[in-house]
Order: C-alpha cells, then sequence, then structure tokens
C-alpha cells in the first residue's frame, strides 16, 4: 500500500515543483550562456542593467525551488490528512504509518531534488566561469582540478581529517537535516490538531516554541565549547564533535517521527 | 477477523470535545449482518460523532468498537464502505482520477459499475472535480461508495442537501446496489424519505441510543409510521 501511496503522491504534488524546476534551468542556462558573451565585459548602461537583473533573478530562483517544495509540502500534509480531503484519507485501508511514510519519501525526495539542481547549477555556473577565465582547454581542467586540490588541502589544514571523510560526514548531514526539516513541520502540525479548537494557530505556536526551545538547547550545548580557551583542534574532536551533531540530528528525527505516527494514529480528532 | 461476532459491537463509547462537550454518552449497541439500519436522532444528537468513531476518524474518550471483532484499522476500513456528510474529494483531480484511486485501493471496488452509473447521471468521466457542483460532486461520492462489495456501508446524510429527484436516485441506488449480506447504515434526519427501506431504526438523542428495534415491530406497537414516532418522541 506504500507504494500505491507514494505514486498518488507523487501524482498530486510533482506538477508546480516541476514546473518551477524547468523556468530556474531556463535561468540558469541563460546566466551560464551571457558569460561568454560581451555582457559582462561592456560598459553599456543597458548591459549593466540586465548583469544586475540576471544575477537577481538567478538569486530568487535558487531561493524559489529550494523553497516551493518545502511549501508545498507543509500545504499538503495539513489539506490532505486534517481537512476533509482527511475523511478520504483516513479510511482508505492502509496503515497510519504508511501515510506518514509516503508523504515524508515525497517530499524527502523533492528536496533532495531541489538542492541537486541547485548543486548542479552552480556547479555548471563555476565550469563557465572557470571557461571563461582560462586561456585553453587545458588550462581549464588544470585550474578546475587546482580549485578541488587546494579546498581538500584546506579541509585537512583545518580539521585535521581527510577531505573524503568530510565530505561524507557533509552528506549525511545534509540528508539526516532535510529530514529533520520536514518532521519539524510535520510535529507542529500535528501538535497543533491537539489544540481544542484554533488547531493552526496551535500548529504556529507550536512552531515558534519549538524554534526557541531547540535555539536554547543548541546554545546550551555549544557553550561549554566556546569557553574553553586554546582548544587543540584535533582529528578525534572533530570526529567526536561531527558524529555527536550527526546522532542528536538523527535521534531528534526518530523522536518527532513517532510522535507524528502516534498522533495520527491514537489522537486523531477529524471534525 | 471474526465473522461469527455481530458486524459491529459498540461498548461504553463515549466522546467528549474539548472539555465539556458530551457528544457521545456510555453507548452500547449491536449492529447485525445483511440489514438497513436507519440512525435518527435530531441535529447534534450524536450520530456522526459516532459514525466517525466507527470509521476510525475520531478517538473515543472511554470504550471501544468493534468491527467484526477488532477495532478500527486497516482491515476494519478494507470492509466498510463510508460516505461522509461533507465532501472529502481530493480537489486535483478528474472523475477519472478518483475513479481509479479507489479501485487502486479496494479490492472490492467494480471500475464498471461505477462507471455505469456515472453514465446513468450524466457525469462526464473526464470532469475536473473542482468544476462540479455540490450535488454533482455528492453523486460522485456515492457513485464511490456504491461501487464498492463492502459488509458495512455507512451513509451519513445521504439525502440532506440534494434535490427530490436525486433523493429517489439514491435511495434506489442503495436498494439496488448493495449486498444483500451487508449492513447498511443511514444516518439521517429526513425519516420520511428512507423510512420504507428500513429494516431496523436506532432512536438517538444526546450521544445515547434510548432505542433499537425493527422498522415493521415500532410501526404495529405505536400504529404510526417511524417518522410519526420519531417527532413524538423528540418533540421540542
Amino acid at each position: 500500500m506504500l507504494k500505491k501511496l507514494f505514486k498518488h503522491e507523487w501524482h498530486s504534488f510533482y506538477f508546480v515543483p516541476t514546473l518551477a524546476f524547468i523556468i530556474f534551468a531556463v535561468i540558469s542556462i541563460l546566466l551560464d550562456v551571457s558569460i561568454f558573451t560581451p555582457v559582462w565585459d561592456s560598459e553599456n548602461p543597458f548591459f549593466l542593467l540586465f548583469d544586475i537583473m540576471i544575477i537577481m533573478v538567478y538569486y530568487f530562483g535558487i531561493i524559489a525551488i529550494v523553497l516551493i517544495p518545502q511549501i508545498i509540502c507543509v500545504v499538503r500534509f495539513y489539506k490532505n490528512l486534517f481537512t476533509d480531503e482527511g475523511y478520504l484519507m483516513f479510511t482508505l485501508p492502509v496503515k497510519t504509518s504508511d501515510l506518514l511514510n509516503a508523504k515524508l519519501l515525497v517530499s524527502f525526495t523533492w528536496q533532495l531534488i531541489s538542492y541537486g539542481a541547485v548543486f548542479i547549477s552552480l556547479g555548471t555556473l563555476g565550469i563557465a566561469l572557470i571557461n571563461r577565465l582560462s586561456d585553453s582547454v587545458q588550462e581549464f581542467f588544470r585550474d578546475f582540478i587546482e580549485f578541488f586540490e587546494e579546498l581538500g588541502d584546506a579541509i585537512v589544514e583545518t580539521l585535521c581529517v581527510p577531505s573524503w571523510t568530510f565530505v561524507l560526514w557533509l552528506i549525511l548531514i545534509i540528508l539526516v537535516s532535510n529530514l529533520l526539516n520536514i518532521l519539524y513541520y510535520y510535529t507542529c502540525i500535528c501538535l497543533g490538531q491537539l489544540f481544542n479548537k484554533h488547531k493552526i494557530l496551535g500548529a504556529i505556536g507550536v512552531y515558534f516554541g519549538l524554534n526557541i526551545v531547540t535555539q536554547f538547547l543548541s546554545r546550551l550545548i555549544l557553550l561549554p565549547i566556546i569557553m574553553m580557551e586554546d582548544i587543540d583542534v584535533t582529528a578525534g574532536l572533530v570526529i567526536t564533535l561531527g558524529l555527536l551533531l550527526l546522532l542528536v540530528f538523527t535521534g531528534i528525527c526518530i523522536g518527532m517521527y513517532y510522535l507524528c505516527s502516534h498522533i495520527m494514529k491514537n489522537k486523531l480528532n477529524l471534525e | 477477523m471474526d465473522y461469527s461476532r455481530p458486524l459491529v459491537e459498540i461498548a461504553h463509547l463515549t466522546k467528549v470535545y474539548g472539555n465539556s462537550t458530551l457528544a457521545v454518552n456510555n453507548m452500547n449497541l449491536v449492529l447485525p449482518r445483511g440489514k438497513i439500519i436507519g440512525l435518527l436522532g435530531p441535529n447534534g444528537s450524536g450520530k456522526s460523532t459516532l459514525i466517525k468513531m466507527i470509521n476510525g476518524l475520531l478517538t473515543p474518550t472511554d470504550g471501544h468498537v468493534l468491527i467484526n471483532g477488532e477495532l478500527p484499522g486497516p482491515d476494519t476500513k478494507a470492509v466498510i464502505s463510508y460516505l461522509p456528510e461533507r465532501t472529502y474529494l481530493l480537489s486535483g483531480m478528474k472523475v477519472d482520477d478518483i475513479i481509479r484511486f479507489f479501485a487502486d485501493f479496494y479490492a472490492d471496488f467494480s471500475v464498471d459499475r461505477a462507471y455505469t452509473m456515472l453514465n446513468s447521471l450524466g457525469i462526464p468521466p473526464h470532469a475536473q472535480l473542482k468544476t462540479l457542483s455540490k450535488g454533482t460532486k455528492e453523486k460522485v461520492q456515492l457513485i464511490l461508495v456504491m461501487s464498492r462489495q463492502a459488509q458495512l456501508y455507512i451513509l451519513d446524510e445521504p439525502i440532506a442537501g440534494v434535490d427530490p429527484a436525486a433523493r429517489d436516485y439514491i435511495l434506489r441506488t442503495i436498494m439496488t446496489n448493495h449486498n444483500p449480506n451487508s449492513s447498511i447504515l443511514l444516518s439521517t434526519h429526513l425519516i420520511s424519505d428512507i423510512e420504507e427501506i428500513l429494516d431496523d431504526v436506532i432512536f438517538i438523542r444526546n450521544g445515547q441510543a434510548i432505542m433499537h428495534s425493527p422498522a415493521d415491530l415500532v410501526r404495529q406497537t405505536h400504529g404510526k409510521s417511524v417518522d410519526a414516532y420519531f417527532r413524538e418522541v423528540f418533540a421540542c
């Protein structure tokens, strides 16, 4: 049943984000192509305006393709499960956890697609810039490889860990953070359902309340580290802190998932 | 699932909204198989609340509901076909899409029957659900519900808010399409329109079942129609 729920959820979800991605891809290609035109070297006020406009549109485009799927997933979670459509969804012969899992999977996938699209776009922009600044193809590849070598050396020097370890950790923390981001909103909506009246306001209140709590707790955890004088940055310290952060985020994800699942299964009150 | 037990068993069922509104009050009921049962009561008597608890849409404050001996869950939802009093259709879909949706999730859903009923009501299968009138959406919902071979059909106010011709169609559809081994639980306060199809009647007042009797017995005992007796019992 999870597969069927995923299929229907994806089908209901995909149109607007796909449109946003297509528009962003066009903007990205325009920007990349414009780098090879005289537009960027000219003093012509019209070209200068074009330069500013396209950078601004590109910047807002990045924000849009990251935010649009997030907004749609949150609104859809609420509308599809806790309004009139919930009368259909919660009477389907499926486990409550499958309803949650399908939405989580679709939202998570779209978040990854968003970040992937931004990464690819920034990558092609970087390649275009390096290519333009290089005198030949050989110089371009040399500059390209040199850039990543210097980046790796900087990571080793600063963090005392191999660059591949840092990259692996970064990928894991991005994945877990994405999941945490989605579950954070789902938790607020589910906790809002526990209010007798004004459930949406309740969810917003929970959002701000949770925000304050997490800000306070993160400062509490970081305070001993900040107050330490003359910290020797060692590989052991970096790995320990990195793993601790990953574990904390993962633990919070698991807690929020089970909280949402419990509320949807045992505290549902569709009115 | 235990089919030797009654279809629905309701024991000490209570639902309190907030801290003060007692919607269902220590209700005890048994719904048999193969009957058309009218759940009758004035507005606010607890009919919809009871129905939602049977469907697992509300969590009881106390007591429980068992369907084929099980608490509400995926197995019980597979045998219940529910028509709520509100429109629950997914707005971004077409009629075709929602039929495919139901066929995907319910093994007992008949696509042919659904299209036959759509055709007889003149509802275009490619129509966007959001473009349909309220009455037409309710007809689509009824078609979806009655196209299933469920053990229990729960229809919450199926004829309120539709025109008299559509009411006749809905009642005919209910009579001709349901499985004789299934039960139908019909909640309404428009009793005169449905009285003739009812086997049993349940009167609900203030969240309690005050009577559960065969409709014929009510008529014989009190010498009047169920509608007339209802008006007498619930006179303001």
